[in-house]
């Protein structure tokens, strides 16, 4: 996935588990004292665990170079996250591990030279 | 002796079963009458076709008879109450390690769990110097 190079991304880390026997997942509450990892496959991207605005552990991840894709011989940064209680890590790779893009430039409304044509006096005095 | 535990379905069995006794006395009694073959042949079918359904009858209602004798058994067993096992106090306590050791060693498990990432939201940031990769 493209990550522009001003963008901060925030996602949720939650844990689940999964019944063998119907495949449903059940997210299930971060233990108490339970902490959070995350690592890049680069360092062009930077990655932390914050805490939201509800105090639950976040994954933060940001550019820390212009770009990073293809173009440059980069991009495709994965990240993982892993938890002191040994879980099964998360991971963000294939569609998606991170290609850092520029920000694209936002279009300017620009004033240009003035060229003159006529009317009337008007009647209004003014001001 | 219990109730019957079905007693609807052996008055519908027993009356059904009474209605076939004079029809099956009558089809006997017409078999040895001065009748033409065909006649006596219609009437030792249809003989044969009460008589069987009496003795399906007769087979349920025997087995509604051991039903009720298995079911007595069982309410002299003590159901509908739960089974109650009492242990000499030696066992007792005896028990009571096995499942504190039990416990002690479930307590070391617990369900594989995996790390979710959910799904991202944005804020913004200065553009980095560094050109990359």
């Amino acid at each position: 996935m493209e990550l522009q190079n001003t963008q901060v991304m925030h996602r949720p880390l939650t844990l689940t588990t999964t019944d063998p026997a119907t495949g449903v997942v059940t997210t299930i509450p971060v233990p108490a004292g339970d902490v959070f990892f995350a690592a890049a496959s680069s360092p062009s991207l930077g990655v932390a665990i914050a805490n939201d605005a509800a105090g639950n552990q976040e994954l933060v991840v940001n550019a820390l170079v212009i770009r990073s894709d293809a173009t440059n011989g980069g991009g495709s940064i994965s990240v993982t996250v892993t938890d002191s209680n040994g879980d099964a890590a998360g991971e963000l790779t294939g569609a998606d591990a991170i290609d850092i893009v520029p920000h694209p430039v936002q279009p300017v409304v620009t004033i240009g030279a003035p060229t003159f044509t006529t009317q009337p006096a008007p009647t209004a005095p003014g001001p | 002796m219990a109730d019957d535990i079905n007693p609807a379905r052996r008055d519908e069995l027993t009356a059904a079963r009474d209605k076939l006794v004079p029809i099956k006395r009558g089809l006997e009694d017409s078999v040895l009458t001065n009748i033409s073959e065909n006649l006596r042949s219609a009437y030792a079918h249809w003989l044969e076709s009460v008589t069987r359904r009496m003795a399906l009858i007769d087979n349920e209602l025997a087995w509604m008879d051991s039903l009720n004798i298995h079911h007595e058994m069982l309410l002299d067993d003590g159901y509908p109450k739960d089974v109650q096992a009492i242990l000499e106090p030696s066992l007792w306590e005896e028990l009571q390690r096995e499942q504190a050791d039990h416990e002690a060693a479930r307590a070391i498990f617990r369900e594989a769990q995996a790390i979710t990432i959910g799904a991202p939201t944005f804020t913004s940031q200065p553009v980095p110097d560094k050109p990359g990769p």
